[in-house]
């Protein structure tokens, strides 16, 4: 007798349905109506559903997160407001003047470190929201003295701030393992055993994301291992050795480490970028490890990532972008690359963007690169800069949403307008919403789409793009703009030695 | 619910720190299993509960076969005294959960069998099998079609052809 999958109760059809990614859930509910009943009147269910059409991943999930009927609600907030670009009012943030760029960014949470003859302290400020129900706030954290703060790093999601004190090297350091909002200890650190300030020689954390936490130990010979913990636990889960590349890079909420290697000097020594899923199972067939592809030819010269947690929603299917230089050191590509666990897609916008810009602005004879090195981005909070010596260009990307500030054609000096163009992978999802057969083709298809959409910046039929003015006082040298995750944008303007002038937020 | 049937103490008898216990399957096949290996099920935990309350020990009536029974006390020896976060989330881990990929090899079964294990499981209230087997069954569907997935499953594709040109579009809301 043929045992049918009909018979299983309705919850342990979810608990199946849920380790599938939304193209086969979409399949699964047209093969029959109980299956589309299923479907359709689950929450969960319908939140991953609706996450995908909206080109999302949400953070992490934890018995103190927030209920899912309030993440499908701001979910929906979240994409109307989008739709629509309702923005703010230029918000000002002046606790930040006088610092130095963010240390690290997460959701809509940015920390600054600070040291002074009183004492070294962590500045802890979130951008305000009506939409996301968040409301201003500035908390400044501190920490002993003696020591300077030289790594810091955050999780909005989960109330998280990881600072470490002392001096990078061999010698030993402090690991502070704190709630954000109150500068306690975390309360799931230490319950298994990983104590508040944890002493590692030389540690210095680059990573902090899920229960995983990415850190550098520095040996006494000198030697830096990248060493994966589980800051809940203390567990030593990885070390650069178990993951078989040099670099581990970049961890995010779902729980897969990016890894970067080689040189891509010569055909030995190829860089590439490798995708591991630290939870076998949970991306796709058993095997932890995802992919690896090779990169161009280049010298890699980093690997950042636009970040994807927060503690509602966030902007996802992230696009990892691959910077390359030449053996001067000059930016002569950017690469972004969307993982959606099924298939790749290298969109090589900014390249031929890039080298349309450099044609246009050819450097004068004796200068240095016409591009000078990228600044201002980093791994966590989705801001990925580039700017020109000689005319200010600069672009920032948050998931499939990009600001760039530019000066208008033909206009005067001081104008400078700022443009939100919105790729979002809506019509990707809904595409393969529509097909019931052939998901696959009809991803690609949209992939297409999508890459052609990218390629032509300035040409975009399918996009939302606004543009917000630009007060004159903001726009000119040192001006930086960064979209943040959860749609705040992020301006500042900096003196000398990076150090802010003024600061403001543009949010949904 | 399974009929519960007195038996005499003596057919069941206690053994040193862990009892023995009196499985009955629907084909009517006794199977003496240690409490211990069972106490992952919540089912059987509150039945065994239930004993000590009333100071009777019973045999237990499941409704599935001896075959399946035999499959879940296999899976419940193999992780007899094992940390498993799903069946007691609140318990401090002693060390790190075993790599589940045995669970994998266990359920290299068909999809029959599949389907009986995780509905055994589900009775039994035993999380981390449940867990398991819907991992397996997902496994199973991932990245195939439509009707491959009706085969799969073992489902009849009961859409009128109107319905069936856009039945999922109403999944997007």
């Amino acid at each position: 007798m043929q045992t049918s999958l009909f018979l299983l109760p309705t919850e342990m059809l979810v608990g199946i349905l849920q380790r599938l990614k939304v193209g086969d859930i979409l399949s699964c509910a047209a093969t029959c109506r109980r299956l589309h009943t299923v479907i359709t009147d689950s929450v969960q269910l319908q939140y991953e559903v609706e996450l995908f059409a909206a080109g999302m991943f949400d953070g992490a999930w934890g018995p103190d997160t927030l209920p899912i009927q309030d993440r499908r609600d701001r979910l929906q907030r979240y994409t109307i407001a989008w739709e629509r670009l309702v923005w703010t009012n230029q918000i000002s943030l002046p606790h930040l003047t006088g610092f130095a760029v963010p240390v690290s960014v997460s959701g809509d949470v940015f920390i600054l470190s600070k040291i002074d003859s009183r004492a070294a302290s962590v500045h802890v400020q979130q951008i305000p929201s009506a939409l996301r129900a968040v409301d201003e706030s500035h908390i400044v954290q501190f920490f002993p003295k003696d020591s300077p703060i030289f790594s810091a790093q955050l999780d909005s999601s989960q109330d998280l701030l990881v600072a470490v004190n002392g001096h990078p090297g061999p010698s030993m350091t402090k690991l502070h393992v704190r709630s954000l909002s109150t500068g306690e200890a975390h309360p799931r650190a230490g319950v298994h055993g990983f104590t508040q300030e944890m002493v590692s020689p030389g540690a210095g954390v680059r990573e902090v994301c899920g229960d995983f936490l990415l850190d550098m130990i520095t040996s006494p010979g000198g030697a830096t291992t990248p060493t994966l913990r589980n800051w809940t636990t203390g567990f030593i889960e990885a070390t650069a050795m178990t993951v078989r590349f040099a670099r581990p890079i970049f961890l995010d909420t779902q729980h897969i480490l990016y890894t970067a290697a080689g040189s891509g000097r010569d055909a030995s020594d190829r860089a590439r970028l490798c995708v591991t899923s630290l939870v076998p199972g949970r991306h796709g067939p058993a095997e932890s490890y995802l992919y690896s592809f090779s990169l161009p030819e280049f010298l890699l010269y980093d690997v950042a990532f636009v970040d994807s947690r927060t503690s509602t929603l966030e902007t996802g299917p992230a696009p990892h972008g691959c910077f390359y230089s030449d053996p001067a050191d000059r930016l002569i590509s950017i690469e972004l690359i969307y993982i959606n666990w099924t298939s790749k897609f290298i969109i090589d916008v900014p390249s031929r963007t890039l080298t349309q810009y450099i044609a246009a602005h050819p450097a004068a004879p004796g200068e240095p690169a016409v591009l000078v090195p990228w600044d201002a981005w980093g791994a966590h909070g989705a801001r990925v800069t580039a700017y020109s010596v000689h005319s200010p260009m600069w672009w920032a990307v948050s998931g499939s949403r990009r600001a760039t500030v530019s000066p208008r054609p033909g206009a005067t000096d001081s104008e400078t307008i700022l443009t939100v163009l919105d790729y979002s992978l809506r019509r990707v999802a809904r595409a393969v919403a529509r097909g019931t057969e052939n998901v696959v083709h009809e991803s690609d298809v949209a992939a297409e789409h999508m890459r052609e959409g990218f390629g032509e910046l300035h040409t975009l039929l399918p996009c939302i793009a606004t543009d917000i003015p630009v007060p004159d006082s903001m726009a000119g040298e040192g001006f930086r703009v960064s979209l943040c995750e959860n749609g705040v944008l992020f301006a500042t303007c900096e003196g000398r030695r990076n150090i802010i002038r003024d600061a403001w937020a543009y949010t949904i | 619910m399974p009929t519960i049937v007195s038996v005499d103490d003596s057919t069941v008898p206690g053994e040193g720190s862990s009892r023995l216990l009196l499985l009955v399957s629907s084909d009517n096949k006794h199977i003496v299993v240690e409490e211990d290996i069972m106490s992952r099920s919540r089912f059987i935990s509150k039945q065994v509960e239930g004993f000590e309350a009333t100071s009777q020990r019973h045999a237990i009536l499941l409704p599935f076969s001896s075959f399946v029974l035999n499959k879940v006390i296999e899976y419940c020896s193999h992780y007899r005294g094992y940390y498993l976060l799903e069946d007691d989330p609140d318990a401090a881990p002693p060390g790190r959960s075993p790599v589940r990929e045995w669970d994998q090899e266990f359920l290299d079964v068909d999809r029959n069998m599949l389907l009986r294990i995780i509905k055994a499981a589900h009775y039994l209230e035993i999380k981390s099998l449940v867990g398991s087997c819907a991992r397996a069954i997902a496994d199973m569907i991932r990245g195939k079609t439509t009707e491959e997935m009706r085969e799969i499953l073992g489902v009849e594709n009961d859409f009128t052809p109107e319905e069936e040109h856009s039945p999922s579009s109403k999944c997007t809301g």
